[in-house]
């Protein structure tokens, strides 16, 4: 070692990684640590992994963008698009004030399905329920009225018939299981499903509920009106739109909520089917079909 | 662009490969980066209409994309759990054509980079993975120009040491922590 040199020991490998990063504050350390590593033999071949780190990370940058990642990027996009597009049309009568956004002026025919709309949303939505506060054949635990009802910050779950089915869904069937949804609900008139014996409000602590408990269970967030409020603003790019049906269930084996929305026309509905953690963090969702009913 | 999925589409054709890079170097896991970009480009489109140029598009693409794995990250910390195993898509397949030696080294500095802290390893994923200048990886990161150097500067010396470890543990090279004037030597960090 020189007693000219400043580093009477050797730098270690931040420091010398700092020198090649230019990352060290004052300039006079670094004009100190070049002078040693000229004359260090050791110093070098440290500056060398150093360098040598970086190709090695260069060498991992090509990467193409698998097929089936750039399916679903595509797939999702293209659902939100026809979402945001429905949800726009199917929204705008309901809630002009939301709809200061919308570059489009309605065309007379979706003005007329929309009209069509609120009136099914706002005579025929309660007499196509399960259950409400006067329902026959339903249990407590599958009523379907939230308690929240009337309270002006929660609104998604006011008038939405809210059921636990458990069920699996799958890409395949979600089509004819929401179907099989409607029509239960249209024809059973009040009554429940069979499979929605497990259905919950969406209070989660609603007592006589069945199913899974509240500690185990993976949608318990979900069942607070609040938290569900915030999924369902975020599958709708934050419109508010009050669900037809939402089911706590599962999708391809995995806890799910299936959101129905009023379509477009009187004869569709929308469904989302959400992950566990919807909500404004994560606004990915697991599928989207719009169903005939 | 914003509500346009075919200009959109566009995008993810320019810059999909970048990202996923992004998001698989940062996330070391398949899915977890499949879920990040899958987040990232919904809400990108999303937010496509308030975009206001302020910044160029791949900067804006990038920040979205890193702050998704972030947000992963994060809560995979508070709510830890164990990835069962599922044939065919737990993690990135090899990169078949390497040659064996080759394929040792990127899959130990694949191993290497998500040992780092995420902080460190975002960086030279941004700097040293996908080459962009600095300042850029500044922008994206929200943070100082200088912090982002250092950074780099603490993952590349740990990851030098991570790979020294490996390949002396292997008996292919010996431990290089600290340097001397006769080469590598000793087990422990340097001292000034």
């Amino acid at each position: 070692m020189s007693g000219e040199r400043p580093y009477d020991t050797h730098p270690d490998v931040a420091s010398l990684a700092e020198l090649d990063a230019d990352a060290l504050q004052a300039p006079t350390e670094a004009a100190a640590l070049h002078v040693h590593v000229a004359s260090c033999p050791g110093c070098q071949h440290a500056q060398a992994r150093i360098v040598d780190v970086r190709r090695q990370l260069a060498d991992l940058s090509a990467q193409p963008l698998p097929v089936d990642v750039a399916e679903r990027i595509r797939a999702v996009l293209a659902a939100e698009g026809r979402a945001q597009r429905s949800t726009e049309a199917a929204a705008a009568p309901l809630r002009p004030a939301q709809n200061r956004r919308r570059r489009l002026r309605p065309s007379p025919g979706l003005v007329a399905a929309s009209v069509i709309v609120l009136l099914v949303l706002g005579v025929g939505a309660s007499a196509l329920r399960w259950a409400g506060p006067s329902g026959s054949g339903a249990t407590s635990a599958n009523r379907v009225t939230s308690r929240a009802s009337g309270r002006s910050d929660v609104r998604p779950a006011d008038g939405t018939i809210l059921l636990a089915t458990g069920r699996d869904y799958s890409p395949g069937s979600l089509d004819a299981d929401v179907r099989g949804l409607l029509s239960t609900r249209a024809s059973t008139n009040g009554s429940a499903p069979a499979n929605s014996t497990k259905g919950l409000g969406p209070d989660a602590v609603q007592p006589g509920r069945t199913g899974a408990s509240v500690g185990t269970d993976p949608l318990v967030r979900l069942r607070q009106p609040t938290a569900l409020a915030a999924c369902v603003r975020t599958l709708t790019a934050g419109r508010t739109v009050t669900p037809l049906v939402v089911d706590y269930a599962q999708y391809r084996g995995q806890p799910a909520v299936v959101v129905v929305l009023p379509g477009p026309t009187v004869r569709t509905v929308l469904v989302y089917v959400a992950p566990a953690s919807c909500g404004p963090q994560h606004p990915a969702f697991l599928d989207y079909h719009q169903v005939g009913r | 662009m914003g509500g346009d999925p075919d200009a959109f589409g566009e995008l993810v054709r320019r810059h999909g490969d970048r990202l996923w890079a992004v998001a698989l170097r940062t996330l070391g896991d398949r899915e977890e980066a499949a879920d990040a970009v899958q987040d990232a480009w919904l809400s990108a489109y999303r937010k496509a209409a308030g975009f206001r140029g302020d910044s160029a598009v791949t900067t804006w693409l990038h920040r979205i994309v890193v702050n998704a794995c972030l947000d992963r990250v994060r809560r995979a910390r508070v709510r830890p759990t164990v990835a069962l195993p599922e044939v065919g898509s737990t993690s990135e397949p090899a990169d078949r054509h390497d040659p064996v030696t080759s394929l040792e080294t990127v899959l130990d500095v694949r191993a290497a980079l998500v040992a780092l802290p995420v902080e460190q390893r975002v960086a030279l994923v941004l700097v040293d993975v996908q080459d962009l200048p600095v300042g850029q990886a500044a922008e994206i990161l929200g943070v100082p120009v200088g912090t982002v150097k250092s950074r780099c500067a603490r993952g590349r010396a740990r990851l030098a040491a991570l790979l020294a470890d490996d390949r002396s543990t292997e008996g292919n090279r010996a431990s290089t922590r600290r340097v001397g004037p006769t080469g590598p030597a000793g087990n422990g960090e340097g001292v000034r």
